[in-house]
């Protein structure tokens, strides 16, 4: 970025390096699931979050990152600060309602990642602050998540359209949901579909209660852009289509 | 006219080996370790920009380019970049001392515009300073005042259907009065009256992508200034000969003052003509002017906006047949967009119209193609040279036939194609080595076409497979393009070891090791008793352009005179030595003997050092022209292409109903290539070939703002084929049929490697989509998730 | 922190086994202080954005595009290049599996594919067809040489169970330079 001109040359340049170590683990606590901001993508893949079937979403979106390489180098909150529409992991994270810990020489405060992000790479972050960890509520049993995007090829990719749910079942009614996308509307950053989750909470799971969320609730809250890449109408179309394959993944993985 | 001694040469040495089978050779067709495998298996191959570590005190080259794609240019100033901290030297047109030109077939192309600027990777000023960071800085600094014009990226802006004629547009070419580079036609039969007759008609608009070749070299060049005013440069290209040409005439210098070696090249596929000449000039410019090594190298960016294209083609084909399916006849206006220059787009041109009508029997047609500029960056060679462009429009066109006949594509194409004895559309006389049946029919009998077809068609569901076909056919080396020459130096040291020296460039697909394998033959020396040396322009003679698949063909032929005159001479010497018949000399170095008896011997390196005792030189220079392409330019008639190599395709894909994304699944590649030289090579042409096909298939194009700037400037954008998007089996399959006058009978197969894979992939995906009325949307590439979403919506083929 | 109105950064390096005490201006790139300070070539640049892994090097056994790694950030690290994959005179199992397999063509990515092949073989000795895609599919190669790569990475897992990790150079270059390995 600052090669290509697109920012100022900083007069500071903190390398977190020194303290990677410190600020890269995964653990489990009372309050949730922590997750250092310099742990690396391919160092969640190596933790329990791949085994367990709850985070499944993890396992989509650490298979559609980047490439390898780039999954050993890039951080979780490295993904979190830049705050596009193609950091898959905000997209993630959204639906397992992340909080972050975020810290200064002043204290430290928590905020919800919905909240942290602002606008496309415009966060809520101080100069002199810095993320230290990734709060996630542990989902309970019964619960999944499926992450999805697609392009024309399979690797290295932004993703027409990208998408997450966290689905939780009591019996076979949707006890909890949440749906997130690269954008809904307006602001280009991944955020929730929160009136296609409302439509479907409480509700039996069943194809067709998916594909009605999906065809006539999702519409209602999401406008799509086209631009030089695809067309509006297209990722509109894709939205539903990755709606109700997240949706029917995350069911059959807590099936399973 | 007696035949030339080296036409004489190439004919006899098929002549004897048609009937031996390749696995009777030693070296011919055998999987070799190729000659540069080993130096870049361990990093230490040197490619142009690694040469600058060698050069400490270099300058960096940096090339200002416009902000307007199309302007004219009032007033460039370059004082405040001038003063900038590092800068040596500020280039612009006025400081060339020659002629400010690279346009490689016609003059159109400044180095350096000055007057107006047609395309957003023009340079209007080159920076040269201490360092790229100082460069790049003082760039900022030079201040260009444009009158903008209006920007024109639809060729249908510069012609219309109905003729091609020219509309009244803003001239991009002002200077020659017009924006149509080219025409060509092809006119032969009573076209009318065959579709007045014709049982079944079909007729349909075709559109094909402006691909890039992403190699992933991006172009570099390092330039020496010499002690006597010339200048010595290193630089990625292909055509060493083509460069050195378009620098000394941008400096004013005879050719022996301008020297260019070229180290291997990190891919080319026809990217590395143009550019190589343009980054050439300008590196050597700053050596000159700077008298210090100057080096350039781009980045990814500038190599998309900097670099020519593949031509994005719009064609309107017709047509008609008998209802047994006998191709009457073939119509079709083709426009081709060259972009903001010709560079090579007048060459596309003519390949693509001999190619227009594919690999078959067509008693009459009317073709006629247009090559017009536009404001993008622009298009030149890339493997295939118009050939993918009509042959992508062709065999969508036979689909759709068969379909309206209700016929099988291959049944359809089996009762069109031509063999031995047939004549091309324009009247050529193929008398041998046609092996397009054989291709076609192994490559079905491979991956069981009709057992995969009937199932496929029975599909229902979201995800559906396809198996589509396409064939093609494609001229050998430049034919009518230009003088058809090539040389090759081999040089046998006093120990036996020899120097291999030709000005063809190796783009890594081993085309030099096919060289190789028919010195090692012809003189009965293990290949790796050769080294090959690196294109240079001051110690090889002009080989001509490494382009037109015409490496293992022209290059192999003057490689096996040079070979067979060697080996004339050894022999003699030999039987002289041991008292026996040149004819009954063996070498099978080391050891060197009589056939008729073996304790005759004497070993390589003695026969060689005898070579130097008794006045045998052991240098010998090989030397090959093409017989004279034939060419009417009103009628098309002629022989444009001494041959053609012929290929069948068949790619199975799965479609995607809800997303419109397609993958490849399995493909099988049958090709005719006369006599497979180098095996490895041949592979690596047919999987990477398809690799690159599907690409151009499945994903790529460059995509412009409304004012000439390119959106998809990098790799993330622009997508070529990942380790993942590859098909899990290409199976590839030769057939050998012959050429009498190519070195042991092989034809080329660098460019024949893309031309068909689009239109299979194609064919395959209108296949799953099994729908009649979608069967003619499937016109254009790339097939996009979107694009082809589209049709399944439109057409209603995913309710169940 | 790094200043980036500094002019120099120290940084001590150990590049292949050798040690470096380095000074480099805070925004010098791994990939220039590699191939312009330190000559090791292998390491390309294709797109200068982690895109086409051709500057794929190992820092502390890990993969690492050296275009997105500032040479200041890397105080005390061990940084491997193709060049100091197998001690000198010698040739690693996973170069010769390369060599072998005949997937080489430009050569332009081929650094990047070996260098990730040994992080994947580091990990796991033996991983199966599908995780040596995914690591490999971490490089672009446009002559399409793919299918060669992966079979080159199940072929280096061989030699290395078998033991063999090293190769003497000069009897590759005898045994394999232009010779015929099939039909």
């Amino acid at each position: 970025m600052i090669r290509d001109k697109r920012i100022p040359t900083p007069k500071y340049l903190v390398d977190l390096n020194a303290i990677k170590k410190e600020l890269a683990f995964i653990e489990k606590k009372e309050d949730g699931i922590h997750i250092g901001a310099t742990t690396t993508l391919y160092e969640i893949s190596q933790s329990f979050l791949h085994k367990d079937k709850r985070f499944a979403g993890f396992v989509d979106v650490f298979k559609l990152f980047g490439t390898m390489a780039l999954r050993m180098e890039a951080t979780i909150a490295g993904n979190i600060v830049s705050a596009t529409q193609y950091n898959d992991y905000i997209t993630l994270l959204l639906v397992y309602d992340a909080k972050l810990r975020i810290k200064s020489i002043d204290g430290e405060r928590i905020v919800k990642l919905e909240d942290f992000l602002i606008d496309k790479r415009k966060v809520d972050l101080k100069p002199n602050e810095l993320i230290y960890e990734v709060i996630i509520p542990e989902p309970p049993e019964k619960s999944s998540s499926s992450f999805y995007k697609f392009d024309r090829r399979r690797l290295l990719i932004a993703g027409v359209v990208t998408g997450a749910a966290f689905l939780h079942l009591e019996d076979n009614k949707i006890a909890d949901v949440r749906i997130s996308f690269d954008m809904v509307r307006e602001k280009r950053i991944p955020a929730r579909a929160k009136k296609t989750e409302e439509f479907l909470k409480g509700k039996e799971f069943s194809e067709e209660i998916i594909v009605k969320a999906a065809e006539e609730v999702l519409p209602t809250e999401m406008e799509r852009v086209t631009d030089w890449w695809t067309t509006a109408e297209y990722r509109m179309d894709m939205s539903k289509v990755v709606l109700k394959r997240n949706l029917l993944r995350a069911y059959e993985r807590i099936k399973g | 006219m007696s035949k030339p001694e080296y036409v004489e040469i190439v004919e006899k040495v098929f002549d004897k080996t048609k009937q031996k089978k390749t696995e009777e050779f030693k070296y011919i067709g055998k999987s070799i370790i190729k000659w540069d495998a080993i130096d870049k298996i361990t990093g230490k191959a040197w490619f142009t920009a690694d040469l600058k570590k060698l050069f400490q005190n270099a300058v960096f080259v940096y090339s200002v380019r416009t902000k307007y794609a199309h302007a004219w240019i009032m007033k460039i100033d370059v004082t405040d970049a001038a003063k900038y901290p590092g800068v040596l030297k500020v280039i612009t047109a006025n400081d060339i001392p020659g002629i400010n030109d690279v346009g490689y077939v016609i003059p159109d192309q400044p180095l350096l515009a000055y007057k107006k600027v047609r395309y957003i990777g023009d340079t209007v000023a080159l920076i040269v300073a201490e360092s790229m960071e100082n460069a790049r800085e003082a760039a900022e600094l030079v201040s260009v005042e444009y009158e903008p014009l209006e920007v024109i990226l639809d060729p249908l802006k510069i012609v219309e259907w109905g003729g091609l004629r020219e509309k009244e547009h803003t001239l991009i070419h002002e200077e020659r009065g017009s924006d149509v580079v080219s025409r060509y036609k092809i006119r032969t039969g009573d076209v009318k009256k065959a579709f007045e007759e014709a049982a079944v008609v079909v007729e349909n608009e075709y559109r094909t992508p402006m691909q890039e070749h992403a190699y992933l070299e991006p172009e570099a060049a390092l330039a020496i200034p010499q002690p006597d005013g010339g200048v010595t440069i290193y630089a990625k290209t292909q055509c060493p000969f083509d460069t050195r040409k378009a620098v000394a005439q941008v400096l004013g210098l005879p050719f022996n003052k301008v020297r260019v070696i070229v180290p291997p090249l990190g891919g080319g596929f026809g990217g590395a003509e143009d550019v190589g000449n343009e980054i050439a000039a300008k590196a050597a410019l700053a050596a000159l002017l700077t008298k210090r090594p100057a080096f350039l190298v781009h980045t990814r960016e500038e190599s998309i906006i900097g670099h020519s294209k593949r031509h994005p083609m719009i064609a309107r084909y017709k047509h008609a047949a008998t209802r047994d399916g006998r191709l009457l006849a073939v119509e079709a206006e083709i426009i081709l967009d060259t972009g903001a220059y010709a560079s090579l787009g007048p060459f596309v041109g003519w390949r693509a119209i001999v190619h227009s009508t594919g690999p078959y029997k067509v008693p009459n047609a009317k073709i006629d193609l247009a090559v017009v500029y536009t404001n993008k960056v622009y298009a030149g060679a890339f493997r295939g040279f118009g050939n993918p462009q009509v042959t992508f429009a062709v065999e969508r066109q036979m689909d759709l036939l068969a379909e309206e006949l209700g016929m099988d594509p291959v049944e359809l194409r089996l009762k069109n194609i031509l063999r031995n004895g047939d004549r091309t559309v324009h009247g050529q006389l193929l008398d041998h080595g046609v092996g397009l049946e054989e291709a076609l029919l192994k490559a079905v009998e491979a991956i069981n076409w009709y057992e995969r077809r009937k199932l496929y068609s029975q599909q229902k569901g979201t995800i559906r497979r396809g198996i589509g076909i396409a064939l093609m056919y494609h001229g050998n080396s430049i034919g009518a393009e230009g003088a058809d020459f090539s040389s090759a130096t081999i040089i046998i040291q006093r120990d036996g070891s020899i120097v291999f020296r030709t000005g063809l460039t190796d783009m890594g697909q081993g085309a030099i090791q096919g060289l190789v394998n028919i010195i090692a033959e012809t003189l009965g020396v293990p290949p790796s008793y050769i080294r090959v040396e690196w294109p240079d322009t001051a110690s090889t003679p002009d080989a001509g352009p490494t382009v037109a698949s015409r490496s293992t063909v022209m290059g192999g032929n003057a490689t096996l005179v040079a070979a067979y005159k060697l080996r004339q001479r050894l022999n003699k010497l030999a039987a002289e030595l041991l008292g026996c018949d040149p004819d009954n000399i063996v070498i099978n170095a080391p050891d060197v003997y009589c056939k008729n008896d073996p304790r005759l011997k004497i070993t390589w390196q003695e026969l060689v050092e005898q070579s130097f005792w008794k006045g045998v030189p052991l240098q010998e220079f090989g030397y090959f022209r093409a017989p004279p392409a034939e060419w009417d330019e009103e009628t098309g008639q002629g022989a444009p292409y001494m041959h053609y190599t012929f290929g069948a395709i068949i790619s199975d894909v799965e479609v995607d109903l809800e997303t419109g994304v397609v993958r490849v699944r399995e493909a099988v590649t049958a090709y005719d290539i006369g006599r497979v030289i180098n095996r490895v090579g041949a592979e690596h042409h047919a999987v990477g070939g398809y690799i690159q096909g599907m690409g151009y298939a499945l994903m790529e194009d460059l995509y412009y703002a409304p004012d000439g700037r390119v959106y998809n400037t990098n790799l993330s954008t622009y997508h070529i084929p990942t380790g993942l998007d590859i098909p899990e089996k290409i199976k590839s399959i030769w057939v050998e049929a012959g050429f009498r006058r190519g070195p042991y009978g092989a034809k080329g197969l660098g460019e024949p490697s893309i031309v068909a894979i689009a239109p299979s992939i194609a064919n395959a995906v209108a296949h799953a989509l099994g729908s009649k009325e979608a069967n003619k949307d499937i016109n254009r590439i790339p097939l996009t998730p979107d694009y082809v979403y589209s049709v399944i919506k439109k057409h209603g083929l995913l309710k169940k | 922190m790094i200043m980036m109105e500094e002019k120099v950064v120290k940084v001590h390096l150990k590049v292949n086994g050798k040690e470096y005490e380095l000074e480099v201006p805070p925004n010098e790139r791994l990939l220039d202080t590699l191939r312009y300070r330190l000559g090791l070539t292998s390491v390309k640049e294709g797109c200068g954005r982690g895109e086409c892994g051709t500057c794929i090097v190992l820092v502390n056994g890990m993969p690492r595009h050296s275009c997105l790694t500032l040479t200041a950030t890397l105080d005390g690290s061990e940084v491997t290049t193709l060049e100091g994959l197998a001690p000198e005179g010698k040739i690693h199992a996973i170069q010769l599996a390369f060599l072998e397999t005949k997937g080489v063509q430009c050569g332009f990515c081929t650094p990047g594919f070996i260098l990730m092949a040994k992080a994947l073989l580091d990990k796991n000795p033996d991983p199966n067809m599908e995780e040596v895609k995914e690591w490999l599919s971490s490089t672009l190669c446009r002559c399409g040489s793919y299918h060669y790569y992966f079979a080159a990475v199940k072929l280096a897992a061989k030699y290395i169970k078998e033991g063999k990790i090293y190769f003497d150079e000069e009897e590759v270059r005898k045994k394999y330079y232009m010779k015929v390995v099939g039909r």
